[in-house]
């Protein structure tokens, strides 16, 4: 085997100009399969780092629902929330109210995304100045809000300063609650921010009473776990205990997600194939025609002792390497596409700023090396029946005569 | 004896209708003995040397290789009986061009499984003796028609056959080139290697313990 592998390595060599266009032809081709790899499962994989960057195990949903997705509420959020914190291996438990709000600052009113999440750390945002939310906050102060940069620095709003905030109307005909100061303690990078997003985090209680709503319901619960390898019994018992609602693992989660990016999976598998196809074609292609333009070779090969078998395995072998030496120029070429791809997707708007759709994993590395060392495999299986068939006295003779 | 042709013929079906190329030919080939077989174009010469080296099967008849009767072989057993025991040396040389003068040598070697420092001896051995010993770093293109002629013949006795069978191995070389190449295929026979070469160079031909002359398929 050794040996065909040094011939077949060698073969690349013969042509050197044709070689090199070949090569280009398959590093464009292979670039446009790395891409649809990345893509394939990008944002599973993105959301997935998010999600380990956040730190929470278990994420208990209306049934049916993805987070902030629609008006979906889970009600008796709180009690559950208390039960689950009570379950063994459950550090923390806490119920995630979010809401539209309207904020006043400066004689300027503009809308803003508020969420009751929990305290620093590895809640959902990482602060960049002043303080986190106070644990107990005197009765005297306003209450304290985090904010987005986007906030700080659309608004020039800083530290200190104390905003309104109003809830946007209910519908139907439920009272509206008195608009609240609260005092900007720290401003804060959140893990799940839209582009030009204005996002704010204030204690469950406030929003509550800015709201006016003492139902004890929230959008999600999040549940943090001394060891997260725990998560799926857990996931059953809350299940179990109210099936209003979904409790999901973060695999789960992104497999929920999964469902609703098929089009992502179809499009990558339709534009992947007809790479494959190119590069399969591309390499029968050259491979053919160098084997028709060596048969005088291979007849001597044949002569000297080669059998049918290992001319068939050479000629294969030189469709791998055509393949395999396309590798550089498809992951240079398909990194710098993937990257302009990127950038252009992530400009449509609701995107979270971490979330992106390109993203090479060791699997899309993996599974575009062996797509391409399998295509330019297959691809040599012509070429190397038309070499093993070769009549080694005609051939040898022909050659003479021409 | 290392091959025997008994009483074998040889016929192509073409478009144009059944080609007799060789038509009872008997021929016995003995160790150490070099045989020039020469004849006009097409009389089958090359068919003949091609049945003696198992790279084609008689119509009727039998070739012999070695003992072993090279129809009732399968073409992989006759591919190794060839490897091991067989070396070819053509007119156009078919030395790789992609590959060095010291790697065509070894080429058969390599194929054969020889280690690497025993092959590599081997070729550096076979070089020296074929005068080439500076040009083993050398591609095929870089060297004249005779050193790749040479080459070819190093490349042949790579793996120390008991036969040794040249097509027109002077065809496209001067007279001189082709009286050295001729010198070395008799060098051969020396280690007891058996040689048949098929030549158009009645000179050449003279030169070896046996001439056969063909014409229309048999052996005039």
């Amino acid at each position: 085997m050794a040996s065909l592998v040094f011939l077949a390595g060698r073969a690349l060599g013969r042509n050197r100009a044709r070689t090199a266009l070949v090569l280009l032809g398959l590093a464009v081709t292979g670039a446009l399969l790395l891409d649809m790899t990345m893509l394939a499962h990008g944002l599973e994989t993105s959301l997935g780092a998010v999600l380990g960057r956040i730190g929470f195990a278990i994420r208990v949903l209306p049934k049916g629902a993805l987070p902030f997705a629609g008006e979906e509420e889970i009600r008796g959020a709180d009690q559950l929330a208390a039960a689950i914190a009570r379950q063994p291996g459950v550090t923390a438990a806490f119920p995630v109210v979010a809401a539209n709000v309207y904020v006043a600052h400066g004689g300027a009113r503009f809308p803003a995304f508020v969420l009751t999440v929990p305290r620093g750390g590895t809640g959902a945002y990482a602060l960049l100045e002043g303080s986190d939310l106070p644990v107990a906050p005197r009765p005297a102060d306003p209450p304290g809000m985090i904010i987005n940069p986007n906030l700080a620095r659309l608004d020039g709003v800083r530290v200190g300063d104390t905003l309104v905030l109003s809830a946007v109307p209910p519908r139907g005909l439920a009272p509206l609650a008195a608009p609240r100061a609260f005092r900007v303690v720290g401003i804060a990078d959140f893990y799940v921010d839209l582009a030009a997003q204005r996002s704010i985090s204030i204690a469950t209680r406030d929003l509550r009473a800015l709201q006016g709503r003492a139902d004890g319901a929230a959008s999600l619960i999040l549940v943090r776990l001394s060891d997260p390898a725990r998560s799926e019994p857990l996931t059953r018992w809350i299940e179990a205990r109210d099936p209003r609602v979904d409790a999901l693992s973060n695999a789960g989660f992104l497999a929920r997600l999964a469902t609703r990016l098929t089009y992502f999976n179809q499009f990558s598998l339709i534009l992947g194939a007809l790479s494959v196809a190119i590069a399969f074609l591309l390499i029968t292609a050259i491979v053919t025609l160098s084997v028709g333009e060596r048969l005088g070779e291979i007849a001597m090969l044949r002569a000297i002792g080669f059998t049918r078998a290992r001319i068939a395995a050479l000629i294969v072998l030189e469709g791998a390497a055509l393949g395999v030496a396309s590798l550089p120029g498809t992951f240079v070429l398909g990194l710098v596409i993937a990257r302009y791809l990127d950038a252009i997707l992530r400009q449509a708007p609701g995107l979270p700023v971490d979330l992106h759709f390109f993203v090479l994993t060791p699997a899309a590395a993996a599974r575009t090396v062996a797509l391409l060392a399998g295509t330019g495999a297959v691809a040599g299986v012509y070429p190397a029946a038309v070499a093993s068939k070769t009549a080694v006295a005609a051939t040898l003779h022909a050659e003479v005569l021409s | 004896m290392i091959a025997v042709a008994d009483t074998v013929t040889k016929e192509y079906r073409t478009a144009g209708g059944t080609v007799h190329a060789l038509r009872g030919v008997s021929l016995t080939v003995e160790p150490g003995r070099m045989i020039s077989v020469v004849g006009p174009s097409g009389c089958g010469k090359s068919t003949l040397l091609h049945l003696l080296g198992g790279v084609d099967l008689p119509t009727t008849g039998a070739v012999m290789l070695l003992g072993h009767p090279t129809h009732a072989l399968a073409d992989a057993q006759l591919a190794r009986l060839r490897l091991a025991h067989v070396g070819f040396i053509f007119q156009r040389f078919f030395l790789l061009p992609m590959l060095t003068t010291e790697e065509n040598v070894m080429l058969p070697m390599i194929e054969a499984g020889v280690p690497a420092a025993a092959r590599r001896e081997r070729a550096a051995a076979l070089l020296d003796r074929m005068g080439l010993a500076g040009r083993a770093g050398h591609r095929p293109g870089e060297l004249s028609g005779g050193e790749m002629q040479r080459v070819a013949i190093a490349r042949a006795l790579a793996n120390r056959p008991a036969l040794l069978l040249a097509d027109e191995p002077t065809g496209e070389l001067d007279d001189d080139t082709g009286r050295d190449i001729i010198r070395l295929l008799r060098d051969a026979t020396q280690d007891g290697c058996a040689v048949v070469v098929v030549t158009h160079n009645a000179e050449l031909a003279a030169l070896a313990d046996r001439q056969i002359r063909m014409r229309n398929g048999g052996i005039a």
